[in-house]
Order: structure tokens, then C-alpha cells, then sequence
């Protein structure tokens, strides 16, 4: 039992942070019907990286939802579209502003059919405000939104997240705002408008950012890896890689100094007191430390000041994660078998919930697979099927 | 009309994953009640920056709530919550591991209470697997997700994401857990269990290495602003007052691009005429574009790359995006009055619903502001109240 078993949810979305939000359900037991373009589908289909033609993006992004591929644009294809959204829960879509409007697929045209729907719409900047119709790419939004110039070093160029920050923020929201309105729909019987801008979900998460400037006139800059309030708060140089180190009391400090044998920093009058070793961090002391950490690797520091029970991580490749013992017991590399791409382990499912536990145990649908499926729990006979796959309004595998 | 109207969250969350977690249940009509150690709060209440003594860190993600001071790890304390959990559907924490547990407040005793609760924790690294009892900086959980590998550029070391993403993204996954928890609340009577680790969720997000990895066998690293494997230009350039990013988003476009930067005479250089040929030169060809961008401003670039349909954005800083009319237009920031800061710019609720909207109605709470209120809704007496406060329980 999944706690959205029964949620039918008529997919429009493509590419990647609608696609993900989809997923997010998929996961946890709803039915997610995926509309896809007659003859191309979902642009994620070609994204790398790709084996034989078939991308794994998509299998990552897609894995336990179903395909129906259809022109949505002929009378015939939006009759069945129609059909489905009749008894659906949930629609979702992440088209450019309009575009589901042009198709004749707007909120208000669906809920004539389904007065309850739940209908929610993601993009760049929203279905409202001056930008509402640019088309933004993850660099670009990451740009704008503030958090590109809070992430790197004071001395060198705003720097981008290196994973796709804004899809998948944007697509956790959107799932979470769809299960805030399936409770009001459970509760009340009405469905509603769900409208999430990926520029939002990036801004909503810059930390003190906002409140700073707001408070005193000026945001401090930003300070690569280092934390200004907490010294030492950084990560440090070793002989193979990289650590980071977090230390926020004395007692710490001289646990620290004790663990990696660091005798005479610890008898250092400069760096009794967190506020005098943030005096004298970047005059010395980083250096100081490094000199010690540089002898060893990564993994014997982080073994060391773990045994010393201090904050520590190496800085793992994500090779070096993938392996991880901790990993692996968290299940959080899953093997599915992919009808397209075969055998392959992707992200696991974040959320553990005890009673009703998600995942996944297939792959994504190849173009088109549930078309038949569909069609023939909504009434269309053999004949017709065959008649519409000849028109070319469907397609089917 | 609130969604969560007349749900009731007792919150243990401090610092920042969980509060931001518990912010979003508060926006959409749900009681939070944090309980606060008594004595000393939150510790997000000493963190910069300060205005009239109080923390702006703590008043931006504690919205919305309501404060109860108390000494858990008293008998009277425990008796207390186990009061407020009776009735309440919700419990939140994001304490080490067992914490609870050893105070006889983990979820075992209080499904004894309330065999219904919903009981979400979130922490470092889960509540199950070898590393469940580490302590967990966000730093520490970006080094060893992979994420600051990623981060930054080739020639240079890994780079952690400025915002605490371990935090603020570990939260927001668990309020959609506790979501669909409380949806099958709903719909079958039952309570459970949830376990968030900051790091799967960090770990979750880096499909794309990971992929590369299990399909190709391929390891990728970080490659700073720019995808020069796959595309170029779609980098971030510098220029006359700033940053600016611009890109073509496929093999098209180079053209246009080419006469944006008024130099028509790279469109057909036999070095740089198809993406392929840029990526293989991608070293050669940035300088000579980056000699437009260092002459124009980011508005005049902007003007310029969107005339031509190519994707582009400057690099704003957060004192800019603040004065954005898209933000405004989507009421990102509202002014809020704090009883501890006084009157500042909170920032909205992403998630922008019809029929429900968000709703950012009162500041965050004072220390055990509401410690009297909620003790006399338990039908404690005057008596009883002004006891626990002489024998120091809240």
C-alpha cells in the first residue's frame, strides 16, 4: 500500500522538474498517465547520457509511470485526451506560458469536464509577472535568482550549482503543493490551481540572505567554504583530495588539534577563543592546518577527527559516494530493469515512510506502450484503435 | 480557507532543515507549536544577523509558529508533550539520532499516546544505515554527497553551494513526506513513521553523474559555469558591471549569436561553425566572445541576446532579485511585523495555490511566548502553571 494508490494523475509534463514532480508521485502509488508526442515524445528522451540510442535521463526521470503517445493537436487525439481527464485526479504540465491553452487543454476548458481537477503548471518564471513568457534554462535561473552569486569565492566568479538545482527544488515543490491539494480535495471536494515558478523555488532558499540585506542595507559577499561565524568551518587540502571540517566550540578546537597532533596550534594564545581563531584564520591558521591535513588523505583525516567524534566529511567524488557503505543500507541506488536501456541502478527514493513506503520496481515506458491499455479501459474497440494508429493520431508499441 | 486548518504539528526542530520543513505546514494553516528548550531556544535564535537583539535568521524561517518553553527532559516536561501529542497529528524533530528515544519521547512512546501520530525525523545521514550517529554539518553532508565535487571549476577546488541546500532541501522533502503521510492519514486512519537524511537528499539530486557513471562507466566532474562537453556558448561571461549568462540551448542559433556580438566573421570560421567544432575549441573561442560582453552592461547585453531569442540572464545579487518586478508580481516578499525584529520583508511561499493560498499572518514567536496559552488548553490550573515555572519546567 502506497499512500497515493488510487491518485490517476494525466502527465503532460516533460523534460526535467515537471517530469521529476511526476516521478515523486509515481513513486509513492499514484497512476501517472504520461501524454507524449506522436513520433518524438518526451525531449528527455534524447538527453545524455544515452546507450544504443536510449537515454538513461529518462528512465531516471520516467521510471514506473505509463505512456500514451498521441497528436493531441487533431480532434480525435484531444476526444481521448478528454476522456482520461474526465475521472483524472491530478493534471500536470510544465509546457511554456500558454501553450496548454493553445492546445485547448487550459484549466478552464479541463475543469468543464472535470470540475475538481487539481491542475498544476510549472515553468521558469511562472504563470504570472512581466517574465512570465521567458523561456528560462537552469543556468539562466540559477543566475537571477541570487544564488549563483552566493555560491564560490570572494575573490573569483559567481559559480552554479553543480546539479540541476532548479528542476528538482521546483519539482519537490510541485509535489508537495499537489498533495497540499489533494488533502484540501479530500477535505472540501474542490480542486484547484497549482502554479510554481523554478525562479521562486531558487529564491526561497538563500539562507539569511534576504533578512541581511533587509535588516542592514548589505549582504556580505560570498565566502567560498568557509562560514565567517564559525572558524574552523572549512574545507582543507589533503594529500589526495579534500576534507571539511566544522568546529564551533573551544572544546572542540582542542579535540581537534589533539586528534590530527596538532600540539602547538592547541598551545597557540592566538587561537584560544573561536572569535581570535576567525581573527587570525585566514593570516595563519588555515595554512597551519593545511600543512597537517596535506600529510595525510582525506579519508584518514575524516577517520581520525570521526574517532575524535568531530563534524568532518571528505570530499567524496560521486563515484566515491556511490560506493558508500551508507549508501547501499540506504537503498538509495536502485537497480531496475529498463525495457529500453536494460539493467541499470538509478537515484532511490529519498523519503522513507514506514507504513507506506515508496520506490519503484520498473523502468520508464517505451513511446507509447499504455496506448492500447488506455484506450481500451476508455471504451474504444480493436477496430477503432487500429483505425486511429492508421491515421496516425496514436501510437502504439 | 487554510488546508492544513486544524492540523496540529508539535515541532522539536531547531536550527535550520527542520524549522524550514515545519515553516511550510505553518504557511498553509497548520498549528505549529515549537517546543524550546527552556532557557535557551532554539540555537538559530543566536545566529546573524540581529536587529533589536533578536535574530532576522531565526524570525525568516519560524513564521507562523507558536512557541512553548519547556524542559523535556524532566518528568513534568515529558508529561507535557505527551499531553499536546494526544491531540495533536504531527510530530517533527530533526534531533541525533535516539535523542528522543532516551528522553522517552521517541516514536515508540508516543504512538503509545497517540497511536495515529505521525512521527517524521529528519537528520545527517537517516535513522538506519553506518553512519546514522554522526553529527552533520551541511558542509560535511555536501563534501560527502558528491555535490561540492561538482561544484566549481575544473582548474580549481570543489566548491560548497553558499545556502545550506543539506538543510533547506533535506525540509522541504520532508514536509512532502509528511504530507502524503497525513493524505493516507486521511484515507485509512493510520499514522507512521518517517526517516529524511540530508544526505540521500543531496545524494538524490546528482542524477547526472551518477547516471553517466552506471551507463557509460564515464566519471564527470565539475565543470564551473559552462557545459563544454555537450554545448557551447552557454556559459557565464564577464562584463562591463557583472556577470552574464547566455547560451544557445542546441546546435542552432550560432548565427544569431554571432551577429549579437557583432562578429559575423565567426559564423562561418571553419574552427567554430558547428557545436562540436566549439566544444573541441571551446579554450579558443570564450576569449574572443568574452571581448563583447567586457564592453556592455548586463541591460544592454540583456536587451541585446533576448532581440535574438537567446536564452540569457544576468548574474543578479540578492539585493537586486529583491527589487525584481517578477518577484513582485509573484509577492515573493510581503512585509511582515516581527515581535522580535520589528517590521521586515519575509519572503513568500513558492508553492502558489488558487482556492488556498499560503498565508504569512504573524511573525515568529518570542521565546515561550504562548507557553501559558497552551498549558491552560492542556486544563492546566493557575496553580499548576505557576508551579512548573518556580521549579524551572517552562
Amino acid at each position: 500500500m502506497k499512500p497515493l494508490n488510487g491518485v490517476k494523475v494525466v502527465d503532460f509534463t516533460q523534460a526535467h522538474a515537471g517530469s521529476l514532480a511526476a516521478m515523486l508521485l509515481a513513486d509513492f502509488g499514484a497512476e501517472v498517465i504520461k501524454i507524449e508526442r506522436a513520433g518524438v515524445g518526451d525531449l528527455a528522451r534524447y538527453w545524455a547520457p544515452i546507450k544504443d540510442g536510449e537515454s538513461a535521463y529518462f528512465t531516471y526521470l520516467n521510471r514506473g509511470k505509463k505512456s500514451i503517445s498521441i497528436n493531441a493537436s487533431s480532434d480525435e487525439g484531444r476526444e481521448i485526451i478528454f476522456k482520461l481527464l474526465k475521472d483524472a485526479d491530478v493534471v500536470c504540465e510544465n509546457f511554456k506560458y500558454g501553450s496548454m491553452e493553445r492546445m485547448g487543454l487550459s484549466y478552464e476548458e479541463i475543469k468543464k469536464v472535470n470540475p475538481n481537477i487539481i491542475y498544476a503548471s510549472l515553468n521558469g518564471f511562472g504563470q504570472t509577472g512581466p517574465m512570465k513568457e521567458t523561456i528560462g534554462l537552469d543556468l539562466q535561473l540559477q543566475a537571477m535568482s541570487g544564488l549563483m552569486d552566493r555560491t564560490g569565492f570572494p575573490d573569483g566568479p559567481p559559480t552554479k550549482v553543480g546539479a540541476a538545482m532548479g528542476d528538482q527544488l521546483s519539482g519537490t515543490y510541485m509535489a508537495t503543493a499537489i498533495n497540499l491539494a489533494l488533502v484540501h480535495r479530500k477535505k472540501t471536494g474542490q480542486g484547484q490551481k497549482v502554479d510554481i515558478a523554478i525562479l521562486d523555488s531558487l529564491f526561497s532558499i538563500l539562507e539569511a540572505a534576504p533578512v541581511t540585506y533587509y535588516l542592514k542595507g548589505e549582504v556580505p559577499g560570498r565566502v567560498g567554504n568557509s562560514y565567517p561565524s564559525i572558524s574552523p568551518y572549512d574545507t582543507f587540502k589533503a594529500k589526495d583530495g579534500y576534507v571539511s571540517i566544522g568546529i564551533s566550540t573551544d572544546r572542540q578546537w582542542f579535540k581537534f588539534c589533539e586528534a590530527l597532533g596538532m600540539d602547538d596550534l592547541a598551545k597557540d594564545e592566538r587561537y584560544m577563543t573561536n572569535e581570535s581563531r576567525g581573527d587570525h584564520y585566514e593570516s595563519g591558521l588555515k595554512e597551519a592546518i593545511e600543512k597537517v591535513t596535506t600529510t595525510m588523505s582525506k579519508f584518514e583525516v575524516e577517520k581520525k577527527l570521526r574517532d575524535a567524534r568531530l563534524a568532518c566529511g571528505a570530499v567524496c567524488t560521486v563515484t566515491e559516494a556511490m560506493e558508500s557503505e551508507h549508501i547501499k543500507a540506504r537503498n538509495m541506488l536502485v537497480e531496475v530493469d529498463d525495457k529500453a536501456i536494460g539493467k541499470i541502478k538509478i537515484p532511490g527514493t529519498v523519503i522513507k515512510m514506514e507504513g507506506t513506503p515508496g520506490g519503484f520496481t520498473e523502468g520508464a515506458p517505451l513511446l507509447g506502450e499504455h496506448t492500447k491499455y488506455y484506450l481500451t479501459q476508455l471504451g474504444y474497440s480493436e477496430a477503432e484503435i487500429q483505425e486511429l494508429f492508421d491515421k496516425k493520431i496514436i501510437e502504439m508499441v | 480557507m487554510k488546508i492544513l486548518e486544524g492540523v496540529t504539528v508539535i515541532d522539536f526542530t531547531q536550527a535550520y532543515s527542520g524549522p524550514f520543513c515545519t515553516m511550510q505546514l505553518a504557511d498553509f494553516g497548520a498549528r505549529v507549536i515549537k517546543v524550546e528548550r527552556r532557557g535557551v531556544g532554539d540555537q538559530s535564535r543566536e545566529w546573524t544577523p540581529f536587529n533589536n537583539g533578536h535574530s532576522g535568521y531565526y524570525a525568516a524561517i519560524n513564521r507562523n509558529k507558536e512557541s512553548l518553553s519547556v524542559d523535556i527532559a524532566t518528568p513534568e516536561g515529558v508529561e507535557i508533550i505527551k499531553a499536546l501529542v494526544k491531540d495533536a497529528d504531527i510530530v517533527v524533530e530533526n534531533f541525533k539520532v535516539g535523542t528522543l528515544d532516551k528522553m522517552g519521547l521517541g516514536y515508540e512512546d508516543l504512538k503509545k499516546v497517540n497511536p495515529e501520530i505521525i512521527f517524521a525525523s529528519i537528520s545527517g545521514f537517516g535513522q538506519y544505515g553506518p553512519l546514522k550517529s554522526l553529527a552533520a554539518y551541511d558542509n560535511v553532508v555536501q563534501s560527502m554527497s558528491g555535490i561540492m565535487e561538482m561544484t566549481g571549476f575544473p582548474d580549481s577546488v570543489p566548491t560548497r553551494v553558499g545556502p545550506a541546500i543539506g538543510d533547506n532541501f533535506t525540509g522541504l522533502t520532508m514536509c512532502l513526506g509528511i504530507v502524503m503521510a497525513y493524505f493516507n492519514k486521511l484515507n485509512t486512519g493510520k499514522g507512521q513513521r518517517i526517516d529524511v537524511a540530508m544526505m540521500d537528499t543531496i545524494f538524490g539530486i546528482l542524477e547526472s553523474p551518477i547516471l553517466f557513471k552506471n551507463l557509460l562507466g564515464l566519471e564527470v566532474t565539475r565543470c564551473g559555469n559552462n557545459d563544454a562537453a555537450t554545448l557551447v556558448p552557454y556559459d557565464v561571461y564577464p562584463c562591463k558591471d557583472g556577470y552574464f549568462s547566455a547560451g544557445l540551448a542546441s546546435d542552432s542559433g550560432w548565427d544569431r549569436f554571432c551577429n549579437v556580438i557583432e562578429m559575423p566573421e565567426l559564423i562561418d570560421d571553419p574552427r567554430f561553425c558547428t557545436n562540436e567544432l566549439r566544444c573541441e575549441n571551446y579554450a579558443i573561442v570564450t576569449p574572443i566572445i568574452t571581448e563583447f560582453f567586457l564592453k556592455k552592461t548586463r541591460a544592454e547585453l540583456q536587451e541585446a541576446f533576448s532581440v535574438a531569442n537567446i536564452p540569457n540572464a544576468p548574474v543578479l545579487s540578492v539585493p537586486e532579485i529583491m527589487k525584481h518586478p517578477q518577484l513582485a508580481a509573484r509577492e515573493m516578499l510581503s512585509e511582515l511585523e516581527d515581535p522580535g525584529i520589528g517590521k521586515y520583508l519575509a519572503i513568500g511561499n513558492p508553492m502558489k495555490m488558487d482556492m488556498t493560498p499560503a498565508v504569512i499572518e504573524f511573525g515568529a514567536p518570542l521565546m515561550g511566548q504562548d507557553t501559558d496559552k497552551i498549558l491552560k488548553e492542556l486544563s492546566y490550573s493557575d496553580d499548576k502553571i505557576k508551579k512548573l515555572y518556580s521549579d524551572n519546567i517552562v
